[in-house]
Order: C-alpha cells, then sequence, then structure tokens
C-alpha cells in the first residue's frame, strides 16, 4: 500500500518533470541554435588576433585578455559604464514604481497618460539621437532657448565632459521608461482583487495597501526589470552612439561603445573586441548570478 | 485574443502574397551595389543610379545605402553573399584584404585607360601590384564662410592664412547679441576629417610619416607645424570665437558661423537653409601654397570578392558609364551649372565641389570653370590624403587617434597653452600611435 | 432640514477634498508627461517645417508654414513605402505570434515547475542575454548562410522567436499566480498543456498584451538584423529606410522627421488598441470570490 503510493507519487513528479522539460523544448532549441552556438564561436574569436578575413586568424591565447587589463581606454570605459548604470537603473526604477502605482486604475485619465509614457518607446534610436542632439544644441536648440528665457544662459549640456553622461541618462530614460511602467502596471493588474478588499475589510489606508499588497505582488516583475534594467545598462550603446558618438573627449564611451569601434573601425581587433565583451559578459553573469540568487531567496 | 491573432496572422498573409515585390528586371543582369552615402548626398548617387539603368537594358544596378554599412560587409563577404560593387575608403583595402576583387582586366574590357587617371590617387588604388579600385569620389574639405558675416563684420577677403582665421573670427564674435549669438569660426572638435583638414594645412604633414620600406614613424612630438595648429585651435575655443559643439553644421544653416570647413556633402543642407554663403581653399599658415595639396579621403568603387564574372563585367558597365556616360540633364539637387551634355563623373565632382582624379573630366571646360578645384587639382608629390602616409595598414587607428586627441586638447588641455604644453600633453598620444606602429609591423 | 442639507453638500466637500488630494498627484503626472511628451512632439512637428525652418534661429517649437505634402512627397519618392510597411508587418507578426507561444510556455516551466537543472537552465537562457548583439553577429550570419535561409523571411524570423527577455518576463507573470487553479484542474483531469493554454494564459492577459506591444515595436525598430540577413532592396524594413535620411555627414531632418512620424503612427494605434485590453481585477475575478 505504502510502497505503490510512494510510486506513484515518484512517477507523478517524473511526469510533471517531463512536461516541464517539453514546455522548454522549443524555446531552448532555438536559443541553442541561435544564440548559444554563436555564443560559443565568439568564445573562440576572442582566442584569435583576427580581422574581416576569418581564414586568417592567429591563435594567440590569452593574449587578448591581457591586453585589455593596461588598456586606459578600456578601464575609462568600465568606470563611465558603472556610472552610467549606478544612476540610470535606480532612477528608473524608482520612478516607475511609483508612476504605475499611481497609473493603475483604469480611468480615462490614466488611460492618456500612459499612452504619453509609452510614446516615446516607439521612437528609433536613430531618430532619437538626432532629435535630442537639435532639441539640445547648445544654440539653436529649443531646450536652450527655453532655458535662456527662463534666465538660464549658455546652456551647453552635450558638450560637457561632466554633463553629458547624464543628458544620456536622461535620454535613456525617456526612452525606456515606458516600457518599465507598462510592465509593472501589467503586473499590478495581475494582482487578483480579493487581496485589495481583504487589506481593506482589515482597514488597511491607501499607502498601507501600496506596502502590503501591491509591493509584494509585483515583486516577481520587480525582479525582472530590476536584472534586465541592469543586463541592458551594463550594455548601453544604441543611444550613446547616435546622439554623442561616445564624446565629448571619451566622456560618454561606455563598454559596448568602445568594443564595438574597436571591432568594426580597426583592422586586427575583432578578436580584441570579443575579448574585452567576453569580460563583461563575464561581468554581468556574476552581477545576475548574484541577484538570482537574491531573487530566489526573497521570493520563498 | 484569438480573433485579434487571427487578423493579424491574415493581415500578414494577404501582404505577403498580394504585394509581390517587383524590382529584379527581366533580362538584366543586376549589379548589387552597397554604400553608406545617406542622407543628401545619396539621393542625387541614387538619382544617377537610376539614370544609368534608364539609359540601358542589360545592366541593374541595385543601389542600397546604410549607415551600417561596414556591418553589412563584415557579416556577408566570408560567406560570398555581399554585395558585388561597393564604395569604400582606399585604406580599408587592407580592412578587407583578401575579400576585394584585383580589378586590372577593367581596362581591357572597357573603353576608360589607366593613363586618364591620376598617377597621385591611382597609386592608393593599387596594393601589391594589383588594381582594387577605381576613384569615385576624393571628399575634399574647403572652407566654407558666411558672406553676409564677413561684409557685417567689415571683412572684405575672405582669410587666407590662420592668423587671418583668427583675426577674423574675433571681429565677426563681436557682432554677437543677445538675440542672435554668432561666432567667427566653426570648427567641431570631434569630427577628425574636419580637424586633420586644417592641422595638415598648417604643414604638419602625415601623423604617421614614412613608408613600408623605411619604416614608420609618429609625427606629433619635436613639430612646430602641429604645435602651432594645436595652439591655434585651442585659442579659438578658448577667446569664445569657436562653440563647443558637435554639430556645426546646424548652425552654419542657422547662420551663426562665419568661417569652417567642411566638404561638398554640406552644400545642399546650406542651399536648403537659404543663407548667403560662399567656398574656397582652406588657408594655410603662411597665406601662401594654397594650392599646394588638398585635403580629404579618396573613395574608390571597389569589386568584392561576391562578384561573379557576369557581374563584374556588369559592374564595368556601370563604371565606365559614370565616367564617359552622357545624356544627363540638370539635376534638382546641383546648382547654377548647364550640366546638360556632361558625365556623370563631371556632374558629381563640380556639383559637390570635389576634387577628380580622372584628367578628362579634369580638363573639361566645365570642370576648369571651377577656379577652386582647378587650382586645387594635385600634383604627384603632393600630399593626397588625410591622418597616416598612403600605404599604412592602421588608417583607422590614426584617425580614431585624431579624433581622442582633439577632444582631449579642447576639453582639458591648458589655456594659453605653449609649445612645451603641446609636447607634454601629446606625448601619450605618440606612444599610442608608435604602440600601433609596434602592433602592425613589429 | 439641517441634516438633509448637510447630506447634500457632504459628496460636494468630498468631492473637492478629493480633487485637492489628487493635485499633487496630477501635477507630478503633467511634470513628467511634459518631459517626455515635448521632445517628440517638437520631433513630430518637423514634418511641418523645411529643414531651414528646423535649424533657424531662434528655434521655433510650431511650424510657421505647412510642408507636410512636400516633405511626404520627397519621402515616397525616394524610398517604397507600402513595401517598407509590409515587410516590417511581416517580420514583426511573424516573430511576435510564434514568439508568444514559445516563450510563455518556457516561462510557465520556470515558473510552475520543479524540475532538475532549473536554475541553471534558468541562468544559461539569461546568459544569451548578456553578450551584445554585435559579437555574436558574424557567427550568427554563418549559420543562417549555412541554412540557406539568407535573403528569406524565415532567416529574418526565426532566430528572433525565442528570447530569454519574454521568458523571465512570463515567468514573473506566472510567478503570481495562484497555486490551487492548477490544482484544481488537473483533479478536473485536464492535461498539462490545457491547463496552461485554456487557464493559465487567460489569467496573464495583460502581460500578454504588453509582450505583443514591445515584441512588435522591437521588430518595428530594429535596424541591424534585418540589414545583415536580409540585404536585397526588396527585403529592406521601414528603420532602415527612415535611416537614410539621416547620414554621417548630412542629414535631411524634415523627412527624417517625416518618415519617423509616419512609422510611428502604426505603433500608436497598436498601442491605444491593445489598452483596452488592460482591465484591473478581471482576470482573477473567477477564482477567489
Amino acid at each position: 500500500m505504502v510502497a505503490t503510493g510512494r510510486t506513484r507519487q515518484i512517477s507523478y513528479e517524473r511526469r510533471l518533470e517531463r512536461t516541464a522539460y517539453l514546455f522548454l523544448a522549443p524555446a531552448a532549441i532555438l536559443l541553442l541554435l541561435f544564440c548559444i552556438i554563436p555564443l560559443i564561436a565568439s568564445f573562440y574569436v576572442s582566442t584569435q588576433d583576427m580581422g574581416v578575413d576569418l581564414s586568417k586568424a592567429q591563435f594567440v591565447g590569452l593574449k587578448n585578455f591581457v591586453k585589455s587589463f593596461s588598456d586606459r581606454r578600456f578601464l575609462q570605459s568600465i568606470g563611465i559604464t558603472l556610472r552610467y548604470t549606478g544612476i540610470e537603473v535606480p532612477l528608473q526604477m524608482i520612478i516607475g514604481v511609483l508612476l504605475s502605482a499611481l497609473l493603475t486604475r483604469n480611468s480615462v485619465i490614466n488611460k492618456l497618460f500612459r499612452s504619453i509614457y509609452f510614446l516615446p518607446v516607439v521612437t528609433s534610436a536613430v531618430t532619437v539621437g538626432v532629435t535630442f542632439q537639435l532639441v539640445m544644441h547648445s544654440n539653436i536648440g529649443i531646450f536652450t532657448y527655453w532655458l535662456k528665457l527662463l534666465g538660464i544662459p549658455d546652456a551647453n549640456l552635450l558638450n560637457n565632459t561632466s554633463t553629458a553622461i547624464y543628458v544620456v541618462i536622461f535620454v535613456a530614460i525617456w526612452k525606456t521608461f515606458g516600457i518599465s511602467a507598462i510592465i509593472l502596471v501589467s503586473a499590478i493588474q495581475n494582482i487578483p482583487e480579493s487581496l485589495y478588499e481583504a487589506s481593506a475589510i482589515d482597514g488597511a489606508g491607501k499607502a498601507a495597501q501600496f506596502f502590503h499588497v501591491t509591493l509584494p505582488g509585483i515583486m516577481p516583475s520587480f525582479w525582472f526589470l530590476l536584472m534586465t534594467r541592469i543586463i541592458g545598462s551594463l550594455q548601453m550603446f544604441d543611444i550613446v552612439y547616435t546622439m554623442t558618438g561616445g564624446g565629448p573627449s571619451r566622456a560618454t564611451t561606455t563598454m559596448v561603445v568602445y568594443i564595438y569601434d574597436t571591432a568594426f573601425n580597426s583592422l586586427n581587433k575583432m578578436g580584441y573586441a570579443t575579448a574585452m565583451s567576453e569580460l563583461l559578459f563575464g561581468f554581468i553573469m556574476i552581477v545576475t548570478i548574484i541577484m538570482y540568487s537574491i531573487m530566489n531567496k526573497t521570493s520563498e | 485574443m484569438k480573433k485579434l491573432i487571427a487578423l493579424s496572422l491574415a493581415l500578414a498573409l494577404l501582404l505577403a502574397l498580394g504585394l509581390p515585390a517587383a524590382l529584379a528586371e527581366g533580362e538584366k543582369t543586376t549589379v548589387v551595389f552597397w554604400n553608406s552615402w545617406t542622407g543628401g548626398d545619396g539621393d542625387a548617387l541614387q538619382a544617377l543610379v537610376t539614370k544609368f539603368n534608364e539609359s540601358q537594358d542589360e545592366v541593374f544596378v541595385d543601389m542600397t545605402r546604410t549607415t551600417s554599412f561596414g556591418d553589412m560587409l563584415q557579416t556577408s563577404l566570408p560567406t560570398g553573399e555581399a554585395a558585388d560593387l561597393v564604395l569604400l575608403n582606399c585604406n580599408d583595402m587592407n580592412k578587407y584584404d583578401g575579400y576585394l576583387r584585383p580589378i586590372d582586366d577593367i581596362w581591357d574590357a572597357t573603353a576608360l585607360e589607366e593613363a586618364d587617371f591620376s598617377t597621385a590617387y591611382m597609386d592608393m588604388a593599387h596594393k601589391d601590384g594589383a588594381l582594387y579600385g577605381i576613384p569615385f569620389q576624393i571628399s575634399t574639405f574647403m572652407m566654407y564662410y558666411n558672406k553676409d558675416l564677413l561684409e557685417a563684420a567689415g571683412i572684405d577677403e575672405v582669410p587666407t592664412s590662420f592668423d587671418g582665421w583668427t583675426e577674423a573670427a574675433a571681429k565677426i564674435t563681436a557682432l554677437s547679441t543677445e538675440e542672435n549669438p554668432v561666432y567667427g569660426s566653426g570648427l567641431f572638435y570631434c569630427y577628425n576629417g574636419q580637424n586633420q583638414s586644417v592641422i595638415q594645412r598648417f604643414g604638419t604633414d602625415y601623423m604617421i610619416v614614412g613608408d613600408e620600406e623605411s619604416g614608420f614613424k609618429a609625427n606629433l612630438l619635436d613639430n612646430q607645424a602641429f604645435a602651432d595648429a594645436m595652439i591655434w585651435m585651442k585659442n579659438l575655443y578658448d577667446n569664445g570665437d569657436n562653440p563647443k559643439e558637435r554639430d556645426i553644421d546646424s548652425m552654419m544653416a542657422a547662420g551663426q558661423i562665419g568661417l569652417m570647413t567642411n566638404g561638398g556633402w554640406l552644400k545642399g543642407t546650406l542651399d536648403a537653409s537659404g543663407i548667403n554663403y560662399g567656398i574656397t581653399r582652406l588657408p594655410t599658415a603662411t597665406g601662401e601654397g594654397l594650392d599646394e595639396y588638398a585635403l580629404g579621403d579618396l573613395n574608390c568603387f571597389m569589386l568584392t570578392t561576391s562578384a561573379s564574372d557576369e557581374t563584374t563585367a556588369a559592374a564595368y558597365k556601370f563604371i565606365e558609364w559614370w565616367f564617359t556616360g552622357s545624356g544627363l540633364e540638370a539635376q534638382e539637387v546641383t546648382q547654377n551649372v548647364d550640366y546638360s551634355g556632361i558625365t556623370p563623373n563631371a556632374e558629381w565632382s563640380i556639383s559637390m565641389c570635389y576634387l577628380n582624379a580622372y584628367l578628362p573630366t579634369v580638363n573639361s571646360t566645365e570642370y576648369q570653370a571651377e577656379e577652386i578645384l582647378v587650382g586645387l587639382t594635385p600634383t604627384e608629390t603632393a600630399q593626397v590624403q588625410m591622418f597616416s602616409a598612403p600605404g599604412t595598414l592602421f588608417w583607422s587607428d590614426v584617425a580614431a587617434c585624431n579624433a581622442d586627441y582633439v577632444e582631449d586638447w579642447v576639453f582639458n588641455g591648458p589655456t594659453n597653452p605653449t609649445y612645451d604644453d603641446v609636447q607634454s600633453f601629446f606625448a601619450p598620444y605618440q606612444d599610442d600611435l608608435e604602440g600601433y606602429i609596434a602592433d602592425y609591423y613589429g | 432640514m439641517t441634516s438633509s442639507v448637510q447630506r447634500a453638500k457632504e459628496p460636494v466637500n468630498y468631492q473637492i477634498k478629493r480633487a485637492l488630494k489628487y493635485l499633487p498627484i496630477f501635477l507630478v503626472l503633467v511634470l513628467f508627461a511634459f518631459l517626455l511628451l515635448a521632445p517628440l512632439v517638437w520631433m513630430c512637428l518637423g514634418m511641418f517645417k523645411n529643414d531651414a525652418e528646423i535649424l533657424s534661429y531662434p528655434p521655433r517649437f510650431f511650424p510657421t508654414a505647412n510642408h507636410l505634402v512636400e516633405n511626404w512627397r520627397n519621402v515616397v519618392a525616394r524610398v517604397d513605402m507600402l513595401s517598407l510597411t509590409r515587410n516590417t508587418l511581416i517580420y514583426a507578426v511573424g516573430t511576435t505570434i510564434p514568439g508568444l507561444l514559445v516563450n510563455a510556455m518556457a516561462g510557465y516551466a520556470f515558473a510552475r515547475f520543479k524540475f532538475r537543472g532549473k536554475n541553471v537552465i534558468f541562468l544559461i537562457f539569461l546568459a544569451t542575454m548578456m553578450i551584445p548583439f554585435q559579437v555574436i553577429m558574424v557567427p550568427l550570419y554563418l549559420e543562417i548562410y549555412y541554412m540557406g535561409w539568407l535573403n528569406t523571411f524565415l532567416g529574418l524570423i526565426v532566430p528572433k522567436i525565442a528570447s530569454a527577455y519574454w521568458i523571465f518576463l512570463y515567468r514573473s507573470a506566472f510567478h503570481g499566480l495562484p497555486k490551487e487553479l492548477e490544482d484544481a484542474a488537473r483533479i478536473d483531469g485536464l492535461g498539462e498543456f490545457r491547463i496552461f493554454l485554456q487557464i493559465m494564459m487567460p489569467l496573464i492577459k495583460p502581460t500578454l498584451i504588453t509582450v505583443v506591444l514591445l515584441s512588435v515595436n522591437n521588430c518595428w525598430n530594429d535596424l541591424l538584423w534585418p540589414l545583415i540577413v536580409a540585404s536585397s532592396t526588396k527585403m529592406r524594413t521601414l528603420s532602415n529606410g527612415l535611416a537614410m535620411f539621416i547620414g554621417n555627414r548630412t542629414s535631411e531632418y524634415s523627412l527624417a522627421f517625416t518618415a519617423a512620424a509616419v512609422s510611428m503612427l502604426p505603433m500608436l494605434v497598436l498601442y491605444i488598441f491593445g489598452q483596452k485590453y488592460f482591465v484591473a481585477g478581471q482576470a482573477t475575478s473567477g477564482i477567489k470570490g
């Protein structure tokens, strides 16, 4: 009796396990084919001295990795990337959580605000870069002109080594904030209404509900956003590339911008560029594993 | 939800089946042509390509212009799926070494003759004795000036020396008012081509001098002309006569810049803006020898290894037409010259104010009527390109180094710099350049 | 009598009070809306201006004359907007719809099942997000080439279907659902796939809508991938057509802004349409009530 019950239990778990693998299979096969295999190939590239012509590659072992540690531009780009991530991610998360909490109800006015906040998401990075270059232009920019009318003359934020990075941060939040907002709004809307009703019966106010129902309810999505924002910020590329080109004087040259320049504007540096991105990859991986284990602990 | 999915699937299917794109034309051989000429000059180029496609019924040139040109080439060359024909800076021959098709047989296959091309440029289109490119465009840098601003500042003669540039810039900047700020000088700190076009006119020579046999040498230190150029530049920024701004073109178009350096691609924007501008040769340090050399990079028609014999032959036809074709009508994008009867090559070069390497064009009456171009057409010994001596493997690294040090200097260099400041400031960059030489040739 | 008057007054007072309480929130929302909207509106107004007006000084926010017709004519004369839109639509829909199922299944497995190697597999999935695309670009291209998929919609779409980003998002969405739901369904004898498709999927409708919106939008603005795997002229997508007006050396702002504004429109319609499907609370109404 007991024995059969146990085998049934095991076979049931086995069956569920098999189902899980079946559910994973399509995505796993596609990711294996189109992400992981190329990823492994790129590990090979990072040990080569290689340009465009793949047949002329020369094996150099770990030389590319060693070189990067004495490359002052690479080291500078690490600092810039960390600073960018350290400011952009917390700002984006705080604004995202607060505003999405304010916008959850499906009133007409909230729908209008949500549409407005989402609008910049649909723009392409190329247009965004050009638009902000013109809007923030030190002389003919409309933003600069408005500041002048408000009594703040000679604002030249984009062409200043200490402020340019903040413009990039602003534009990055401007462009992606709508994504954070709708993901959080949808997460809040996934929370069962009954939880709010229950807490209302317990006499909880709006603020208490926010901290005791809303926040715990959106925790999985909050972690998702936090992790993907960090991963994305460490790979910051497009807005910098189209708006500042990494300048002035490399003040906005993030790691990926530097890697990209090395790979595509130089002769034999595909291998070196790949080695640097493996280092970036390794760093992101470590950050992610740490965050993943924290996430698992908090959600249990 | 299901309805939404079904609807969008049906729509996609309908569009996929219902609207087949029929671009490749019947019996014609299609030549796939990629380049990075986006923006206004790309439109002018596309217009000429269309003219070619309509002018005959054997070849169809399918042109794609894109800002991701390098990415496209880099991925597709190894598989042989790249474009047949590309426009490349001749210094990139080294980068795409192994994927470019030697085209020495173009002289037999077409009516073009090697002797008709300026040897100074033809040398740059060769590598190891084989021909890889036919000169398409020499992206010549010129001085642009705002006639109205010069007049308002009481400047009768356009400056011919860099000291003159500084003086004129101060006078023009003095016209600035609260309502309409203007600047006499318009150097872009972030644009290496522009900066080098003035730096090299100080007589600095290339940043990397020498040749493969006797060895290359970095040329930033112990170089009086280079120090003069950097001091001149820094003072313009520090005096407030030159704005610290990435986008000077737009300010020029808004009528806020007196003097600047740029290439012919700016003309379209300025024409559209309606400002009253002129173009002339860039100054030199002494105000003499203005014709000595013109600076700009040479871009060539090149064929890739993705081209078959058939598409190569077809591409040759297009190149031949580029230099000898006729039947053009005046293009909308060009101004004040009657182009009927001149070749596409001549039209391109005259309308954009680019030097030409094709001697029949150079000798044509239309080209000869363009004073600036005629004066500048280089001798065999003149400096024909920027940044590094022709033949250096790492031209793009040198160009990137230029952008680095100019920005660093403009933002972090000392005010009122001296010759010694220049020496100490640029020592690390000299080391970088020496490092490249060691990397590539060591 | 007094009491009835007070009664009539109270709701009004209450309303004013509530409005006053809401005012600071409203002002914050308006401020953000202004910051987000101003550059965008300025860009869209660019389609009514010509280049001279965009680059004039002092800068003007609103156009003084209408150049829209002229700009639009120039745009369609240079690029085939119809074919660009068609290709973009096929790319976007072809990637999003199969992706909806494939990614949701994987996210569901991570959220609702226990299996060996779960953490490791999840981290490997995540790892695919961590390497800049430019680095795997060349190997990926070679692979598509060997499969004979270059310049086909298959080559364009299939590699983009599975995405760790969406899998992660689905995992978060499924994670929050109560466990009793599937247990009840299992007792009812439903198969695992039907539980997933008929019970669980409808419960995360807000997330599904979000994914559709963002995924379509990603394809809509994707620049590099369509260009390298589908480089032929007839496969070109909107964002690539648009990028042609913005060059390294010369830009035609009025045309770029016109094309950008027009190519944004479908996304805007999709978003407003999609908003209808965000309905709070509805998802869980049948469970605990």
